[in-house]
């Protein structure tokens, strides 16, 4: 029996909300044994707050929240007040069987708690130690506090997404919340990597601002070199250079406005999306062939193009553009996604997920397929503090003398 | 010299822009990355924008920014010497990172099955677009198409729903899938300690933006309902209050009230101070402000009509808010900040007379940072690392000759 490959990675999770929780995911999913370090006296907005709560806030209490089974699938849950005595000692046998301890707290968090990274590497001189504050650990701005929405208007993400001219449209959900969580990941993977071929474990001070700030593209660059500013491009496409390249309307839905994003990256999608529209006599100009021409009529073959897909049905424009060759995607919702998109069906990306207090839903599956060794959803979200026994009878050996006196001291709690 | 994080680690890159991204990143965390680019130059070389915007394989900035800290060779794979190159470029190598069509390898003999036939602790990444098989396996992609597909242009856009969505600017769709190869690739590597053998990783662009999308999700998923998407701010299925602002400077402000009561009687502390007592004089406790919310942001606006949208950012941070304002990316560039953490790299990038000042890895290893080398010029390391291989320079220059390389 195949192993999963980071079954032997055990992670100590101090992460909250989601940036963190996503890279945990990742890593749980892979085979990691990730242990969420919870206390009530922090209790995860992922419990609390984000939503939705399909029987009610608080219901099942802090375990009511789809939000939090969504992300934290596969992962244990350990109660742990840091800021008691007692905790100390508990943290330090953790800590002497882990390989990673994760966190997304502001800067500071864990020295204040007592345990800076020199007194970590103490225990466990190969510990793998990633922190992922909004802007990092070091420099004026580490005491800023960020959150998904702040890390992409500060980056220049938010800038970057909406019509020249208008109020930003930045981005509709933490988009940096997801990929602070994936590079967290990847920093983990790489410190142990490191670790495997080196011997040591390291400190890695991650700043989600910087991370966002990386998936700028050429911004940074054309500034210096062509002193050019940054600027919003809509739908449209300089690099590469594409024509037409936009989201045209198609007919509403049970209410609901419903679009068609159709790109031509080569002079032959051109031909073929015209052959599609049955060659009306705007698009056989011979100055639209070329890809010059059609960036210089862009407005009007835009307009021309919203005409023609405003009365037709989205999916049913797709597959027909797609079978003749033409770039063409429905601005899907999660309706076209779990429903009509075929290709996420042969798939199997949004696999079911049982919880035994709030019922079976689909969630997220795991998009990274290894042939020999499959991760992916396992068991639901721990519920609060479940796992405090096993971890710490079982895992640490704790009697149940020392278990009753650190509940009695509020220590796991 | 400092050993970089991933000194030793080789990836063979055969790949085009949805997985560039992924080998930069291994690149600059000390990997060796080999990218192999067909004779005339990897088509992301013909993207610009370009030095001076004059078009040329040697000043696409697109090409630099993707394409930082690898080796360059080219090889003509539709040659029978340079499918022999490439499987011995994959023989010495602990994995591949590739996006050509499902298929086209093996169609050419230098497919998995091949590879790992030489290498067995190969672990092979095959980026494509929808899929290795399945009813879109054949689909025309984009990035755009692909943002569309996922579901994340749904939640992207404006208030006014007769505006298109907005795709958010770059190739986002392209980066999602790159950040899970490069998570698939590393965690095959710790697997193959366990195991001994490589072993396939299989991404599809579609899959990964298609789990990128948060609460549009969790909305669907448990309780039925979509997401209507909103200026700025997060999509939902109900339609909430602005939270970015315009400031006196007519740049945007992030900021909105909080229902932490500290935080609360600080913002008010500094509206007293700064003359504006009365305006918030007419709210209560929090029940009260989260039942006039647009109330209490409006008389915020109002007192903070004098600031400059940076003024604000810094303003609410000093209270320990979370507030911020939307900056362009170059503005980072000369930001203490910045400066202190060390986060731009200067590179002598050939092709541009004076340093250029790189993005660094978002990482810190604080013992073993990253180093952000120059991109490659098209098959500038052919004779090194074909020289590694054991070629000599005759043959080499016999393969140039043929059209190999």
């Amino acid at each position: 029996m195949a192993a999963l490959p980071l079954e032997n990675v055990r992670v100590l999770d101090f992460s909250w909300a989601m940036a963190g929780p996503q890279a945990s995911r990742l890593l749980a999913d892979l085979g990691a044994d990730v242990i969420r370090l919870e206390s009530a006296a922090r209790p995860d907005l992922a419990r609390t707050s984000f939503g939705p709560h399909p029987h009610g806030q608080g219901v099942h209490g802090l375990d009511s929240s789809g939000y939090f089974n969504h992300f934290n699938r596969n992962k244990r849950s350990v109660t742990l007040n840091m800021q008691r005595e007692e905790a100390q000692t508990v943290f330090r046998d953790l800590l002497s069987t882990a390989d990673v301890v994760l966190e997304n707290f502001s800067a500071g968090v864990l020295t204040r708690w007592g345990w800076p990274f020199s007194r970590m590497r103490e225990v466990r001189p190969d510990i793998v130690y990633v922190s992922m504050a909004g802007p990092g650990h070091r420099g004026p701005y580490a005491n800023q506090r960020t959150f998904g929405p702040t890390v992409q208007a500060l980056s220049g993400l938010t800038y970057l997404s909406g019509f020249p001219g208008m109020q930003p449209a930045g981005w509709g959900f933490s988009y940096m919340d997801h990929t602070g969580g994936y590079t967290a990941a990847i920093a983990i993977l790489f410190a142990l990597y490191q670790r495997v071929q080196a011997g040591y474990g390291e400190h890695v001070d991650l700043s989600q601002i910087e991370a966002a700030i990386t998936l700028t593209g050429t911004a940074i660059l054309d500034y210096q070199v062509n002193g050019r500013a940054s600027a919003p491009q809509g739908n449209r496409s300089r690099h590469p250079a594409a024509a037409p390249h936009g989201i045209y309307r198609c007919a509403d839905e049970d209410g609901r406005d419903r679009w068609i994003a159709i790109a031509c990256y080569t002079d032959e999608q051109w031909q073929t999306l015209i052959e599609a529209a049955g060659r009306p006599a705007w698009a056989t100009d011979d100055s639209l062939a070329g890809l010059s021409g059609r960036l210089a009529d862009e407005d009007a073959i835009d307009r021309a193009l919203d005409a023609w897909t405003r009365p037709q049905l989205a999916q049913e424009l797709m597959r027909r553009l797609q079978r003749m060759g033409v770039p063409a995607g429905v601005v899907q919702n999660h309706r076209d996604l779990t429903q009509e998109d075929e290709q996420l069906e042969h798939r199997e990306m949004f696999p079911q997920i049982f919880h035994d207090l709030l019922g079976e839903y689909r969630t997220d599956g795991l998009p990274i397929r290894l042939s020999e060794t499959p991760g992916g959803v396992r068991v639901r979200s721990p519920l609060w503090g479940e796992h405090t026994d096993v971890v710490l009878s079982q895992m640490l050996g704790y009697d149940s003398g020392k278990m009753k006196s650190l509940r009695g001291q509020e220590v796991l709690a | 010299m400092t050993r970089r994080p991933l000194a030793g680690l080789r990836v063979v890159e055969l790949a085009d822009q949805q997985a560039e991204w992924a080998g930069k990143l291994l690149a600059d965390m000390g990997a060796d990355v080999i990218k192999v680019e067909p004779p005339e130059g990897a088509a992301t070389r013909t993207v610009g924008p370009f030095v001076d915007d004059v078009p040329d394989p040697e000043r696409s900035l697109f090409f630099w920014h993707y394409n930082t800290s690898k080796r360059s060779v080219t090889l003509n794979l539709s040659t029978r010497e340079g499918r022999a190159l490439f499987l011995q470029l994959a023989a010495q190598a602990d994995a591949v990172i590739e996006t050509t069509m499902p298929g086209a390898l093996d169609a050419l003999g230098v497919g998995y099955d091949a590879l790992a036939t030489a290498n067995p602790r190969l672990v092979m990444v095959s980026v494509t677009p929808w899929g290795p098989d399945g009813p879109y396996a054949a689909y025309a992609s984009g990035d755009l198409i692909q943002m569309a597909m996922s579901g994340i242009i749904n939640s992207c856009g404006y208030d006014d729903h007769d505006l298109p969505p907005v795709r958010p600017g770059e190739n986002h769709a392209y980066h999602i899938a790159s950040h899970h190869a490069v998570i698939g690739l590393m965690a095959a590597l710790l697997g193959r300690e366990l195991s001994g053998r490589g072993q396939r990783v299989d991404i599809a662009v579609h899959d990964c933006a298609s789990v990128c999308s948060e609460f549009a999700a969790t909305h669907w998923f448990y309780m039925g309902n979509l997401v209507l998407r909103q200026t700025g701010r997060h999509a939902h299925p109900l339609i909430t209050a602005p939270s970015a602002h315009p400031a006196r400077d007519a740049r945007w402000a992030n900021y909105g009230q909080t229902f932490n009561e500290n935080a609360w009687q600080r913002f008010l502390a500094w509206a007293e101070v700064a003359g504006f007592e009365e305006l918030f004089q007419q709210f209560g406790d929090a029940s009260d402000r989260l039942a006039r919310g647009s109330e209490v942001v409006d008389a915020m606006s109002a007192a903070m009509a004098a600031l400059d949208a940076e003024q604000i950012w810094k303003l609410g941070q000093s209270l320990g808010l979370p507030w911020a304002m939307i900056r362009r990316p170059e503005e980072w560039l000369d930001d203490p900040h910045s400066e202190a953490r060390g986060f731009f790299q200067k590179v002598n990038q050939e092709g541009y007379g004076q340093p250029l000042r790189f993005a660094g890895p978002p990482y810190t290893f604080t013992e073993h940072p990253g180093e952000i080398r120059r991109a490659p010029r098209t098959g500038e390391h052919n004779q090194q690392v074909y020289g590694e291989l054991g070629y000599s320079a005759a043959e080499l220059s016999s393969l140039r000759d043929t059209g190999v390389i």
